[in-house]
Order: C-alpha cells, then sequence, then structure tokens
C-alpha cells in the first residue's frame, strides 16, 4: 500500500479552532505568571508580618509610629487615656490609689506655680524628647499619691525658667489624669553636681522634687542644679 | 534517545539563559546604583533632602540650645551650606570607595571653628551685657560645646555610618563579595550570548524552535524579575518603612524605589520582547501542514527518526 494513502487528511480548523488552540497553549504560561504572583505577594506577606523584617515595617494605614497611648499597663490595647477631669471628689491618698501605668512620652499632667505664672506640662521620662516638651518624670522616681519622691526636671532655658522666682511657702499644682495633688515649696537648694543624689533619694513621706540646671544664665554645659523641694498638702482623686 | 538528548540540553541551556541574564541586570545595577557615588550623590543633591538634614541638625540643637543656654539661633548661624554639601560628597565618595575596596573608610569632619568663633562672640557680648569677662573655664565650656555641635553635624552628614558595622561578620561576609559582583555582569552577558547560539545551532535549520526556546528563555528572566516586583510594587512595602527620621527615610526609600524601577524595566523589556516573539511565532507564517495538523513522517513507515 502506498505510504501516502495512509495519510489522513489534513483538516481545515475554523477561526475559533484556532483561538482555543491559541488559549490552550497561552494556559501554561498564565498559570506561570500567576503562580510567580502568588509566591511573590505570598513571601512578602511573610516577611511583612511574619519574619523579623515585620519591625521595620509599618501598616499602610497607620502613622509610622504606633501611638501606645491606647495600651494599659498589661500591653491590652484599651481606650486612650482620659483627658485630665475636672469634677473630682476629695480623698486622702490611701492605699486603694491605682496611678495609672504611663509610657514614656505619654503625658501625666500639668505643673503649676500660680506665684510664678508657670505652667508645665509634664509627661513621663526624662530623655531629651520630652524635655523639648516640658517637664520629664524621672521614671526611678514615684507618681503623685505613692507616697514618695516625685521627681520632674526641666530646662533652665524654657519650662523651669520661671523657678528662679518661686519662694519658700509658694503653692505648686499638679493635675494629673487620676486626680489633681497641691503641693507647698518647703525648701529651695543649690546642689554641685556630687550631690545629685540628694535630689532622687527616696522619702518616707510624699515629695515633690522639681529641678533644672544652674546658674540659670550660665553659658555652656551649667554646673549645678537647681532644687525645688515641696511637701503634699492635699489631694484630690477623680471620681 | 537523540531526541531526549537534545531537549535535555536545550532544557538546561534555557536555564543557562535565565540564571546569566539575571546576574547580568543584577550585576549592572550594582555596579551602575548600588556601587556609584554619582547615584548616591544624586539623591543628596535634592534641596529637599539636604534641608531635611538641616531640620534634624537644627532639632538637636535645640535640645543643646536648652542644656547650654545658647540661644538656637547662634548655632543654626554656624550652619555654612557649602561645608554642609561638601562634606556630605567626602562622605558619599569615602563610603562608596571603601565599598569597591579602593581605599579605606574614613569620616569627614565639620570645621570646629566654624561653630567656636560665633559661640565664643556669644559668649563675650552676653558678658558684656552683664558687665562681666568671661572665664576660662567658660571658654574652655564652649570648646567643648563647639566640639559636641561638630559632632551632631557629623552625624547627620554620614548618612552611612560604615563605622557602625564594618567590623560586623555579617557585613564582612557581604563585602567580601560586593566588589566583584559589580564586574560580573560582562560574563554573565558572554554567558548568555554562548547559550542563545548553542540554543540556535543545537536546532540547526529548525529555526523556529530555536528562537521559540530562546525567547522563552528571556519570558522567563522577564517574569521572574517582573512579577516579584510588582508585587512589591502592590504591597508597597518599599514606602513603609519605620524609620523616623525624614532625611534618613528620603535616603533609604529613593534607593529602594530606584532598584524597583530598575528591575521593573528591565523585567518589563525581557517580557514584552519574549511575549511579543512567542506570539509572532505561535500565530504568524506557521507552515500550512503544522498549522493544519499535519505531522509530516508522523504516520512513514519509512521514519526511523526515533528508532
Amino acid at each position: 500500500m502506498n505510504t501516502r494513502e495512509q495519510c489522513p487528511k489534513p483538516v481545515r480548523r475554523s477561526g475559533t479552532g484556532k483561538s482555543i488552540q491559541l488559549l490552550i497553549v497561552l494556559v501554561p504560561y498564565l498559570l506561570f505568571l500567576a503562580g510567580l504572583f502568588v509566591l511573590s505577594l505570598g513571601i512578602f506577606t511573610w516577611a511583612e508580618n511574619e519574619s523579623i523584617l515585620s519591625v521595620f515595617i509599618t501598616k499602610r494605614d497607620q502613622p509610622v509610629f504606633m501611638d501606645l497611648n491606647g495600651l494599659d499597663a498589661s500591653g491590652a490595647s484599651g481606650a486612650t487615656p482620659a483627658p485630665l477631669q475636672k469634677e473630682t471628689a476629695v480623698t486622702e491618698p490611701d492605699e486603694t490609689l491605682v496611678v495609672p501605668f504611663y509610657y514614656y512620652g505619654e503625658q501625666i499632667g500639668t505643673i503649676s506655680i500660680a506665684s510664678t505664672e508657670m505652667s508645665v506640662e509634664a509627661y513621663q521620662g526624662d530623655l531629651d524628647t520630652e524635655l523639648r516638651m516640658g517637664a520629664g518624670h524621672s521614671s526611678v522616681s514615684l507618681l503623685p499619691g505613692q507616697d514618695g519622691n516625685i521627681v520632674f526636671a526641666a530646662h533652665r532655658t524654657s519650662y523651669f525658667k520661671p523657678l528662679q522666682n518661686v519662694a519658700v511657702g509658694d503653692e505648686v499644682l499638679f493635675e494629673t489624669t487620676y486626680g489633681t495633688f497641691t503641693y507647698k515649696v518647703r525648701e529651695i537648694r543649690i546642689l554641685e553636681s556630687d550631690e545629685f543624689s540628694l535630689i532622687t533619694k527616696e522619702t518616707e513621706k510624699e515629695q515633690l522634687t522639681l529641678y533644672t540646671c544652674y546658674p540659670f544664665t550660665y553659658v555652656g554645659n551649667a554646673p549645678d542644679r537647681y532644687a525645688v523641694f515641696c511637701d503634699l498638702v492635699e489631694s484630690e482623686l477623680n471620681t | 534517545m537523540r531526541n531526549v538528548l537534545k531537549i535535555l540540553a536545550s532544557v538546561i541551556l534555557i536555564a543557562v539563559v535565565i540564571v546569566s541574564s539575571i546576574a547580568a541586570v543584577f550585576s549592572y545595577y550594582i555596579r551602575c546604583d548600588l556601587l556609584s557615588s554619582e547615584f548616591y550623590l544624586g539623591i543628596a543633591a535634592d534641596s529637599f533632602y539636604m534641608e531635611m538634614v538641616k531640620h534634624s541638625i537644627h532639632l538637636e540643637f535645640e535640645s543643646q540650645s536648652s542644656y547650654v543656654g545658647i540661644p538656637v539661633e547662634v548655632f543654626d548661624a554656624a550652619l555654612d551650606d557649602s561645608q554642609l554639601h561638601l562634606m556630605l560628597r567626602e562622605h558619599i565618595e569615602s563610603a562608596v570607595n571603601y565599598l569597591n575596596g579602593l581605599a579605606p573608610y574614613t569620616e569627614p569632619e565639620y570645621p570646629v571653628e566654624l561653630i567656636r568663633d560665633p559661640l565664643y562672640a556669644y559668649l563675650e557680648q552676653t558678658a558684656k551685657e552683664q558687665g562681666t569677662v568671661p572665664a576660662k573655664e567658660q571658654y574652655a565650656q564652649i570648646d567643648l560645646v563647639a566640639l559636641d555641635s561638630a559632632a551632631l553635624i557629623q552625624k547627620y552628614i554620614c548618612v552611612i555610618d560604615l563605622n557602625l558595622v564594618k567590623d560586623r561578620t555579617a557585613f564582612q561576609s557581604v563585602f567580601h563579595y560586593l566588589p566583584n559582583s559589580k564586574d560580573v555582569y560582562i560574563p554573565a552577558i558572554l554567558v548568555t550570548l554562548g547559550a542563545i547560539a548553542l540554543l540556535a545551532l543545537l536546532n540547526g535549520k529548525d529555526w523556529r524552535s530555536g528562537l521559540n526556546r530562546i525567547m522563552t528563555a528571556f519570558w522567563l528572566s522577564g517574569s521572574i524579575l517582573l512579577v516579584p516586583m510588582l508585587a512589591l510594587q502592590i504591597t508597597g512595602l518599599t514606602g513603609r518603612l519605620s524609620i523616623e527620621t525624614g532625611y534618613f527615610k528620603f535616603f533609604v526609600d529613593s534607593v529602594l524605589k530606584d532598584m524597583n524601577r530598575y528591575f521593573l524595566l528591565w523585567g518589563a523589556l525581557l517580557f514584552l520582547v519574549g511575549s511579543v516573539a512567542l506570539l509572532l511565532l505561535k500565530t504568524v507564517g506557521r507552515p500550512a501542514a503544522k498549522d493544519s495538523g499535519f505531522r509530516p513522517g508522523e504516520y512513514s513507515v519509512n521514519n526511523l527518526s526515533d528508532k
């Protein structure tokens, strides 16, 4: 038998057939692209959420640094801290007082001295960041209502400049997010650098210590410290 | 058997084309951008960048000012724009030369006298107003403040502070290969061309199959470069780095965006060339017999090619 006679007749394909054939040819290419895309997306999502790189990446809908104000001491998420409460009930600080936890840079309240027209916002932490914003709380000291030494520092050229006009007996008002505390200036001292421990030393009674560098008009790194020691007179906790 | 070997050789050559072409693209990127001082100087030449650096220095000066009782304006006045630009150029060139293995890394220094002189002037003016004469200790204090301020400026100018990382093992292991990797692109291109030539030779007179395989290799290389870069762009990771310092974020963002753009461009180029060529090969000028489904010799008793 002739070989040519065994050959099947060529089958002509329609336009639709050609399109289907082309589509079938394209399918593996498209599947490869889809697979590569899903794989890439998976790797980037893993890097964003699970890998060590995740600490360097922020969420699109959040600011560069997460606002930690909404977290309580246990780390659980909660509402943002309440603004300074005006409605207060007269109470004595006692053992049942629960002082809130403040993160670094979080505002604790406002310190005012009417006699010198000083009003300074008080923040947790005494790093440069807090000292740029107001008075910084030494986090190793206590907070109002905790029956101990409460230490705040600020710059002599700005926020604590009015301290140079404070006199013994002046009233210092400390409005915190959990209550209002009134102190009276007991002593003003100029301390040399080796006497710094007097500022931070523990006290049995509640004491508010405000300090800054001294002399006030010194050009350069001022060598001494100007400290104002105050005793607690009255406290009103927010209801 | 011969056909199997031919297919196996084609697959290997396609893989060689993919790997070498991607290696060439990477190496050229390292040469032209990552290890090129012109690239970094281009970013730093942006007036926005220098403004951000100056703003960061100003914030540090504000803090410094609060501690030392000297108005921040006195510090700001000590900042000399041309000196800052010169320092930045010196720093980038030194860092890039070090990364290229050409010279040891040295940090540029801001001339202390540029800060000290205005501070002395302020000290003397304040003393005059107070009717006093500045003490020697105060001059010594000012010297310290000027040194601190110069160090602050240096900190902000040195955007790639290699002193922090250059002795680390991880950096050293990368650094060992970095200068050589920028020259890999020429051998990589030669290997690509060689593999393409071999693919063409392997397919002999069947130039369509040869071209099909070459273009498939290009298409795959393009996809491997293009698709991850598209995914990166969709996730927007390059713009979401948690860097607080404005000028540094601008710098890192610029580098990453440039990298993203570069690979997108090369990926798109290879992908498009491969796609268009493959589509043309599959649709235009196909032999009528093949188009109709006829396979010459397939039904022939004389066909011994597979035996």
